[in-house]
């Protein structure tokens, strides 16, 4: 019969000791696979539900955006010339902080970030905050933002 | 607070995952007393038997009370409490019981933690109290502190035989603090710049009373030497204001501000000059200042890569092992083996909580989970760090897992208001 002296016994406790600690980690490494497997098919419907969460380059004026590229919206996005801008726009007619979109109450809002040349949605110029639906179209300097869902 | 009527859905990952712990505390105690050449006694089970009933009460409570809650939280705290009580068992057979009555008390701060508090909301009414009270107790230390243990600062504050360290409380109390004042102020720090020729600076009048309360805190553990906590408390701060913000000038602006500050503390404060020299060579005053991290270092590289085996290396030559030398006794004794193990067990503690934050509807609530989490991260690279000799060496507790009764209390409590963070509505599930 195989008999476990103390050595053996201690050597199986350390390796157990450690091996538990990987395990711990192994489980949580697999729930966190299987709970990203879930959100993958979720997230097409968590997309479609939020509103007007992109811009779509409809004219990219001087800068050098390419027409038709999508942006990305933030729930704070800030537009301008200076670079840290969440969107950078680098043309000379733009301020260096021209505008701002917010996510607020689940609708987006423009405010103009005292601008020079100010700026405009659906070609009238925003006094204070406008709110922006999917369609309407931003334009700040020669730049024109389409914004989509 | 919205009285949403929850049925009670079991949590089997974390049951699941909480049993991890409690073998872990059984096998490593074990393992202790047979190298000892002893068999297990009694307070080895009353240790196994504490860590499992205070896990099992807070798992029920949160099972009744917060089934959303994450479940990934409590078990990988409790690895790391389960480990310092094995851990402490091995440096210091005296004080095991006294951290297992520690790792208790946590637990039942934490389960207070969730009963008690009437909503995230009352943490951001109050908080200029928070601020305040927390600044009050560091304060204090300088008119009550002692030094129980002679480290040379008087950081603690005592009552009949228990003492009481006010900078790991103060850690807590600024985050509510940070995180009610940058909720309000966000839109206002993200938008409006002053500017002055071609810079633009951000809104200073409305940055002040966060700079004040920043430069108070820092002052006061300055002047304490507690410069663990200082290096902790600006961390965090430059973390919860980019996270709010998401403006990259803050971080560099801060950062010269910081490459300042510390140039100052290198001139003005001996401390700090005789830190840096020692991490730049601790072996050229190897018997002197540089003693802790050489032996810390001696001991790491003796472990090799699987380590001596509990008591079978020599970590007692290390100064402060059981505190904030923890990682340097694991090391030599667990290996680098064990070594990832703990630090892999941070990662997924900073990794839940951020996912907290980012799952959290609430932007103070956010908020909150993220400058929680920060500070967990950052305690842990300040000590991580200084032990393995890639940043100056500042004396922090390893979040959870060194000794000691208020580091292990005030991250308990912590770890109750990220759970209860994780409690609240989250996007996509119970948000419209």
């Amino acid at each position: 019969m195989f008999e476990l002296t103390a050595e053996a016994l201690i050597l199986l406790l350390r390796l157990a000791l450690v091996g538990l600690i990987y395990l711990f980690l192994g489980m949580i490494a697999l729930a966190a696979a299987r709970e990203l497997r879930l959100l993958a098919r979720q997230a097409p419907q968590a997309g479609a539900a939020r509103r007007g969460a992109h811009l779509i380059v409809v004219d990219p004026g001087a800068t050098r955006l390419a027409s038709g590229a999508v942006l990305a919206l933030r729930p704070i996005t800030r537009l301008g010339r200076a670079a840290d801008n969440t969107i950078v726009l680098d043309d000379t007619f733009i301020s260096a902080e021209h505008a701002a979109i917010v996510q607020r109450d689940g609708a987006w809002w423009v405010s103009d970030r005292g601008s020079t040349n100010g700026t405009l949605v659906n070609e009238r110029p925003v006094q204070g905050e406008a709110e922006v639906q999917p369609g309407d179209v931003v334009g700040i300097g020669d730049v024109r933002l389409k914004v989509a869902p | 607070m919205t009285m949403r009527v929850r049925a009670a859905r079991p949590r089997w990952l974390e049951l699941m995952l909480l049993a991890i712990p409690v073998l872990l505390l059984a096998v490593g105690l074990t393992q202790i007393a047979l190298a000892r050449g002893e068999a297990p006694g009694t307070q080895d089970e009353v240790l196994v038997a504490v860590l499992g009933a205070g896990l099992l009460v807070v798992h029920f409570w949160l099972t009744v009370r917060h089934p959303q809650a994450d479940e990934v939280l409590l078990p990988t705290a409790a690895m790391l409490a389960a480990l310092s009580m094995v851990m402490v068992a091995r440096l210091e057979p005296g004080l095991a019981s006294r951290q297992a009555i520690w790792v208790g008390l946590g637990a039942a701060a934490l389960l207070a933690t969730l009963v008690i508090l009437p909503g995230i909301d009352w943490l951001r009414r109050y908080r200029y109290t928070w601020a305040a009270l927390g600044l009050l107790l560091v304060l204090s230390t300088f008119v009550f502190g002692v030094d129980p243990n002679g480290s040379g600062a008087r950081l603690w504050l005592g009552f009949g035989g228990v003492y009481f360290q006010p900078s790991e409380v103060l850690k807590v109390l600024l985050v509510v603090f940070f995180a009610a004042y940058l909720d309000d102020y966000r839109e206002l720090l993200t938008l409006s710049s002053v500017r002055i020729g071609p810079v633009s600076l951000p809104p200073l009048p409305y940055l002040a009373p966060l700079l004040l309360m920043l430069a108070l805190a820092l002052g006061l553990v300055v002047l304490q030497r507690d410069l663990g906590a200082a290096l902790l408390l600006f961390g965090l701060f430059l973390a919860m204001l980019f996270v709010a913000t998401g403006r990259i000038t803050y971080v560099v602006a801060s950062l010269a501000l910081f490459v300042l500050g510390a140039d100052l503390l290198y001139r003005l404060f001996s401390v700090v000059t005789v830190r840096v020299e020692t991490w730049l060579d601790p072996w050229a005053t190897a018997s002197t200042t540089g003693y802790q991290l050489v032996q810390g270092l001696t001991a790491l590289a003796a472990g090799g890569l699987v380590g001596s085996g509990l008591t079978f290396g020599y970590p007692g030559y290390i100064p402060a092992v059981h505190t904030d030398f923890m990682i340097a006794a694991i090391g030599e004794e667990l290996g680098l083996v064990g070594t990832l193990g703990v630090v892999g067990l941070y990662v997924v503690l900073v990794h839940r909580g951020l996912r907290v934050a980012m799952l959290t509807v609430d932007p103070f609530a956010s908020l909150l989970a993220a400058g929680l989490t920060s500070v967990i991260g950052i305690q842990a690279l300040v000590i991580l760090g200084g032990t393995l000799k890639l940043i100056p060496l500042t004396g922090v507790t390893l979040p959870l897992l060194s000794y000691g009764g208020s580091s292990v209390l005030a991250n308990f409590v912590l770890l109750g208001l990220l759970l209860a963070v994780s409690a609240e509505p989250r996007r996509g599930h119970d948000a419209p």
